[in-house]
């Protein structure tokens, strides 16, 4: 019985490192291509495991030629007020929905939740429009203020909500404490672990989007660092356009990977409680 | 004296709350609820940005089911979401059961195998670009030139367009998947299996005879999840072939964005967002219907 379990782990070790080798390979390779040389040229038939010649000057050129720099400052100031200010909210609401007795509130929360169902896609055109109409087209808040009442969000506060013990709250206010102190001194404090979820998860599927951004903003100088990689396909590509576009996806990629690799336990805990990214 | 004190306590209660929520669901009003309505009143109308809207009723709608490009986006936007939804659970769920079997090496793996979620979708696509690229240079063309067989022109050839574009996403992107289905694995109570170990259930009738029907609501949760996602596709299209060659890979949402903002079609667009909508409800009622037999583990 014993031999059985450890053919069956060898077998399933076997499994997951076939398939994590899948997953890594081809971005591997984009690695090797970004760090070729300029005058490279690929043999028909021939993978490169290895630069031919090391060249770490591409990542100082694409980052010079698509203007990464900007694009970085761009999505640092959008991704970060963005992340912040709908953390506020969320916790704000996940509060009120969960802690506090008033008419309506199971109303509000379903409403709310139902936001979800909805395809986000039916929102581009009346949102554009209202945006259009106020002129904030190509402003950052064009990227911020739509999507601030989370959804996702506010079901992890809730839920989280949920698990504190009404007496601690009970005490604030038999103390005189008032509402926004309460919300400043315990509530803050205390949500720390569902903040740092939310702020990971949605850190890193707002650093990764794209239409939103290309729909409001036709200012290049305003595009965060996904669309300066669009500078990266002329009409007429070179063998060295290629490399410097690996090189320019490789940056996009680091922070993402950093967040990850750190905080890899509140990715899991945050999924896996919510069935949602 | 005290009623009045405790109705005072209630209602400055109430009052704080909708104060707390009075911002929130002001933004929420605005870019949500009297977003659909408006898209609902633009999907009545023959509005183009050029000229005055006029109201058409439901003619924009009729169009669309009239319309043969309709059956050919749907086509392809199912063929994608199926590929998409059966391959993400079956590999996400063989995964799990591997992640939480095996003595060591979990959180290793796990990274691993997660990551490809965390790429945006922009280098998705370029990844896609360049595994099936068209040029013999492409990854899967040196495969084939290696195997001394013809290079393949993929993404550009009307005949497997479609699934050049399906592979790649569907064999990396399961890692949410995983990840439910994992915590579904580990929420069985571990008793079950030894009693069952007990009777001498072999690990495969343990797989089948108890993990995966438990497993029953995470599945149906995981697949609606995976549809809803499918049927809402947009960037390895409009990133990588823009629905060519020939419409071959043209899908719903792509087909919403080339109408409002390439077109300007903003009626007709609106229009196919709510169908769009329809077929998305519909798949939820299914999955809530599904589920409604809910298991426990009693």
């Amino acid at each position: 019985m014993n031999n059985k379990i450890r053919v069956r782990h060898i077998i399933f070790y076997i499994f997951l490192s076939v398939y994590s080798f899948i997953q890594i390979f081809p971005f591997y390779l984009k690695v090797v291509n970004s760090l070729q040389s300029k005058d490279f040229v690929p043999v028909l038939g021939q993978f490169y495991l290895w630069p031919e010649k090391i060249n770490f000057g591409n990542y100082a050129v694409a980052w010079k030629t698509a203007n990464l720099g900007r694009g970085y400052l761009n999505s640092l100031i959008y991704v970060t007020l963005y992340t912040a200010i709908s953390a506020i909210i969320i916790v704000i609401v996940g509060y009120v929905i969960a802690k506090k007795k008033f008419k309506g509130r199971k109303f509000v929360f379903i409403v709310l939740i139902s936001t979800m169902m909805v395809p986000g896609e039916i929102l581009f055109i009346p949102n554009y429009l209202f945006l259009r109409d106020i002129n904030w087209l190509n402003t950052f808040a064009a990227l911020i203020v739509p999507g601030l009442v989370n959804t996702f969000g506010i079901f992890l506060a809730k839920q989280f909500f949920m698990t504190i013990p009404d007496s601690i709250l009970e005490s604030a206010h038999i103390d005189g404490a008032s509402e926004l102190r309460i919300i400043r001194n315990i509530i803050f404090p205390l949500s720390g672990p569902v903040i740092a979820t939310y702020f990971i998860i949605t850190y890193t599927n707002m650093w990764n989007e794209y239409i939103w951004p290309k729909i409001v903003l036709t200012q290049s100088k305003l595009y965060p660092v996904q669309l300066s990689l669009h500078t990266f396909e002329p009409t007429f590509k070179t063998q060295y356009d290629e490399i410097l576009k690996s090189a320019g996806m490789i940056v996009t990629l680091i922070p993402v990977i950093i967040v990850f690799l750190i905080f890899q336990k509140k990715f899991v805990e945050g999924i896996s409680l919510t069935g949602n990214k | 004296m005290y009623t009045w004190n405790r109705y005072k306590v209630k209602y400055s209660n109430e009052l704080t709350a909708y104060k707390l929520l009075s911002i929130p669901l002001l933004i929420w009003g605005i870019f949500f609820v009297f977003a659909l309505f408006r898209a609902f009143s633009i999907s009545l109308t023959d509005w183009n940005l050029l000229k005055e809207a006029s109201f058409i009723g439901a003619t924009n709608y009729k169009d669309i089911l009239m319309d043969s490009e309709t059956l050919n986006i749907i086509k392809n936007t199912v063929i994608w979401t199926l590929f998409i939804a059966i391959g993400h659970n079956i590999i996400g769920l063989c995964m799990a059961y591997m992640l939480n079997d095996i003595p060591k090496g979990e959180k290793v793996f796990r990274a691993l195998l997660y990551w490809p979620v965390l790429v945006s979708l922009i280098v998705g696509a370029e990844m896609i670009k360049y595994i099936f690229n068209p040029s013999p240079f492409g990854f899967m063309n040196s495969i084939l030139i290696k195997l001394g067989l013809e290079p393949l022109a993929w993404y550009q050839d009307p005949k497997i367009a479609l699934m050049s574009l399906i592979v790649f996403p569907m064999i990396t992107g399961f890692g949410i998947k995983m990840l439910i289905y994992q915590a579904g694995l580990k929420g069985i109570p571990k008793t079950i299996y030894e009693a069952a170990k007990l009777d001498g259930a072999t690990p495969w009738q343990q797989f089948t005879k108890i993990s995966f029907p438990l497993l029953k609501p995470v599945v149906i949760l995981n697949f609606v999840m995976s549809t809803i996602e499918g049927f809402r596709v947009l960037a390895p299209m409009q990133l990588v072939t823009n629905g060519g060659p020939i419409k071959s890979t043209e899908t719903v949402v792509l087909s919403i964005y080339k109408h409002g903002f390439v077109k300007n079609n903003m009626g007709y667009a609106s229009a196919l967002a709510f169908v769009l909508f329809g077929i998305i409800l519909m798949i939820t009622i299914v999955q809530l219907r599904l589920q409604g037999e809910d298991i426990s583990y009693e």
